[in-house]
């Protein structure tokens, strides 16, 4: 059996600019041949695979299924759309965009609540007090339920909301509700606080790989090749490639360098010629060691992508694949 | 997930013990498989949402599956029954996609076979009765002497009553005895935890804890008052002061003592011999000074009535645990398991839910028993034997 990878990409706004962006700084172009409204798409020079521009929260529910191979989509997402993520999903990278956290927020004239066993109570009187149960507006529907029964809270009802979900306690459909934040400037323009406790999950957008979808040889080898450049850039990203000659000044230079910290790796050594993969932070630190040590010219470069031995996002994902069985 | 077979043993025993309880005088009803799914989810709340077969009309009213026959009947009561209440019972399936750990069962369909109770006047009478006929519904499908275990939720709800707790405190205790699985000592590490704290308004916090409730309860409606602060969200503002007062009364240390902790949970661990249950639990409030005389004298009533009906407790378990996972519970409860196989789960279960149909909206405040056999367990079982 054979087909194509299919690779889901939000649709529309940030979410899908730094997609696009991501991809691009690994050397893979999203193509949408026929402009925005269309919501197929495919990636430059990789044959094989296929995009499917679809919002982030259908991406989610695409990549439980198994209807689509890989996905940029948010953890919030992930957590909400299935029951037991690790079963389903593989979490490849996380992406360093779309950092939210969904959070439990209450009105701020509520002096005396500050967190959730607080809550617990008020839930508690509220119910006893006005006859039903305090309602909190949502669309996390899911994560709400698992959060809230982890403190015995049962005395509330969730109100499914899709837009604007901090303007309901103003508008009376909620007491309460549960959203994503970044900042917390809209919860406090709309008079809400977060509990102490309140923080339910930090997210941010990953790319993700579904467990369940058909993996036939075919989708492999692309994932294989479209793994094989996200993990190289990633690597070649972290790192910059130190050059000098040593001459032979020093036979044993590398384990005089090296120390707990981390951050230095030997990448070539060929008659003096010494080449080192070294992290940013130990840059300078190491340039200096190198001279004090004897060598002459010290070059530092950046690469555009670092190919390791093993392609390591690949083997990650195939190796759950192997689990899951 | 599949769809449940269909099952010549399971509609024989259904159609059997129906017949049995209509034969004592309960009349059958087959509700409606429908329920407006805010009335389910008012009444069990969220935690049950993922398990219910819910579907959406055009207009966008949800409907759910019926989850049990106890809702349903309820409802069929206050709209159809005689304002006394009266006898019912039920035959069909009902409706909740399984649980993992479920042994018997990988359908979301599964049968019971049960009867309400509503109204009755001799309500220990109506309680020994429930479970002689559970008994009874077991022995014809087989299972002639099922692993009894018994309780009254009613005995904690007194044992707190008793401490004067303060309606915080008391409603705190409460929850944890609804919604946690019994650990040795989970009150005292309650007690133990003292998470209150005051936010920044620690002063005024210290201040209000000396004051009369009252006096500090209307400061500080004054004080949001002053600070435009609105009733939003539902609660009114002598509702947030009241508690916010409580609250520093209570971050001063108005809170029960470390011994009620240790006293509830050596309640709460107290398991006997049925018949044994009422003399330890005598001792237990002897030794504690408090008077929990009648509710211990109702649970005794019960198990003698019972016996009078032939029901043999020599083998039954006392236990505070019974009953716990429903909340709507309000006195005596029961379990009734396979003497081996008790992984499957009980093969029937029933009790007392006193405020059931005043909490859905009955005028009538009628009192309930009822109980349930679960049909797919025993046909499990009898699989399982041979």
């Amino acid at each position: 059996m054979s087909g194509p990878l299919v690779l889901a990409v939000p649709s529309k706004g940030r979410l899908e600019e730094n997609a696009c962006v991501f991809f691009a700084r690994a050397g893979l172009r999203l193509e949408r041949p026929r402009g925005m409204r269309n919501y197929c798409g495919r990636i430059a020079g990789v044959e094989g695979a296929e995009i499917a521009f679809l919002p982030a929260a259908e991406i989610a529910r695409e990549i439980a299924s198994g209807s689509v191979h890989l996905g940029v989509t948010g953890e919030d997402l992930i957590h909400e759309s299935m029951v037991n993520p690790r079963t389903r999903v593989e979490v490849l990278t996380k992406l360093g965009f779309g950092e939210t956290t969904v959070v439990v927020a209450v009105p701020q004239s509520w002096i005396d609540v500050s967190t959730m066993d607080d809550l617990d109570d008020v839930a508690h009187a509220f119910r006893l007090r006005h006859g039903r149960r305090m309602r909190v507006a949502t669309k996390y529907i899911n994560l709400t339920q698992a959060y809230f029964s982890s403190f015995g809270i049962a005395d509330y009802r969730v109100v499914e909301s899709l837009g604007a979900t901090e303007g309901a306690p103003i508008a009376g459909t909620a007491e309460i509700i549960v959203d994503i934040t970044t900042t917390g400037s809209t919860l406090a323009a709309n008079g809400l606080k977060v509990l102490d406790d309140g923080a339910i999950l930090k997210s941010e957008a990953c790319l993700v790989a579904s467990l369940v979808a058909d993996w036939n040889e075919g989708a492999r080898d692309t994932l294989a090749h479209v793994l094989g450049l996200v993990a190289a850039e990633a690597r070649a990203r972290d790192v910059f490639l130190v050059g000098t000659n040593m001459g032979s000044r020093r036979a044993n230079f590398f384990d005089e360098l090296i120390d707990d910290a981390g951050g230095i790796e030997l990448s070539d050594q060929r008659n003096g010629a010494l080449e080192l993969l070294v992290r940013q932070d130990r840059l300078y630190e190491v340039t200096r060691a190198l001279r004090t040590m004897g060598a002459g010219r010290v070059t530092v470069s950046r690469q555009d992508y670092i190919f390791e031995s093993r392609n390591s996002l690949y083997e990650q994902l195939i190796k759950r694949l192997e689990e899951a069985c | 997930m599949n769809v449940a077979h269909f099952s010549d043993s399971a509609e024989a025993l259904m159609r059997e013990l129906a017949q049995y309880f209509a034969g004592e005088g309960y009349l059958p009803i087959e509700p409606g498989m429908m329920l407006p799914a805010d009335a389910v989810l008012d009444h069990m709340g969220e935690s049950i949402r993922k398990r219910l077969l819910i579907t959406t009309a055009p207009d966008g009213t949800e409907f759910s599956m019926r989850p049990d026959f106890t809702l349903p009947l309820a409802h069929w009561q206050i709209a159809n029954g005689p304002p006394d209440g009266g006898r019912y019972s039920y035959s069909g399936f009902a409706f909740r996609y399984p649980n993992p750990d479920e042994l018997t069962r990988v359908s979301a369909e599964f049968r019971q076979v049960g009867i309400e109770n509503f109204g009755a006047g001799n309500a220990a009478e109506a309680d020994a009765d429930t479970l002689a006929l559970a008994v009874r519904a077991l022995q014809r499908a087989g299972i002639g002497s099922p692993k009894l275990i018994l309780g009254d939720v009613g005995l904690f709800e007194a044992l707190i009553g008793s401490l004067n707790l303060g309606e915080m405190w008391s409603g705190r205790l409460r929850r944890l005895y609804w919604r946690h699985t019994l650990s040795e000592d989970m009150v005292l590490s309650l007690l133990q935890k003292s998470s209150i704290t005051m936010p920044d308004e620690a002063a005024l916090g210290g201040s209000l804890s000396r004051m009369e409730r009252e006096d500090a309860r209307v400061i500080i409606a004054e004080v949001m008052a002053i600070a435009g602060v609105s009733g939003a969200g539902g609660r009114e503002a002598d509702e947030i002061a009241a508690r916010y007062a409580q609250k520093a009364r209570e971050a001063e240390g108005e809170r029960p003592s470390l011994e009620v902790g240790e006293l509830i949970d050596k309640f709460l661990s107290i398991e006997a011999n049925a018949k044994d249950a009422p003399g330890q639990l005598r001792d237990f409030a002897r030794r504690a000074g408090l008077d929990l005389n009648s509710s211990i004298g109702g649970f005794e009533k019960r198990l003698e009535i019972a016996e009078n009906l032939a029901i043999n407790l020599d083998d039954a378990v006392f236990s505070t645990t019974v009953g716990r996972r429903i909340e709507y519970y309000t006195g005596f409860v029961f379990e009734a398991h396979d003497q081996i196989t008790q992984a499957v789960g009980p093969l029937a279960s029933g009790g007392r839910y006193d405020n059931f149909l005043s909490d859905i909206g009955d005028s009538n405040t009628l009192s309930a028993v009822g109980c349930s056999i679960y049909i797919d367990r025993l046909v499990f079982l009898s699989g399982e034997h041979k």
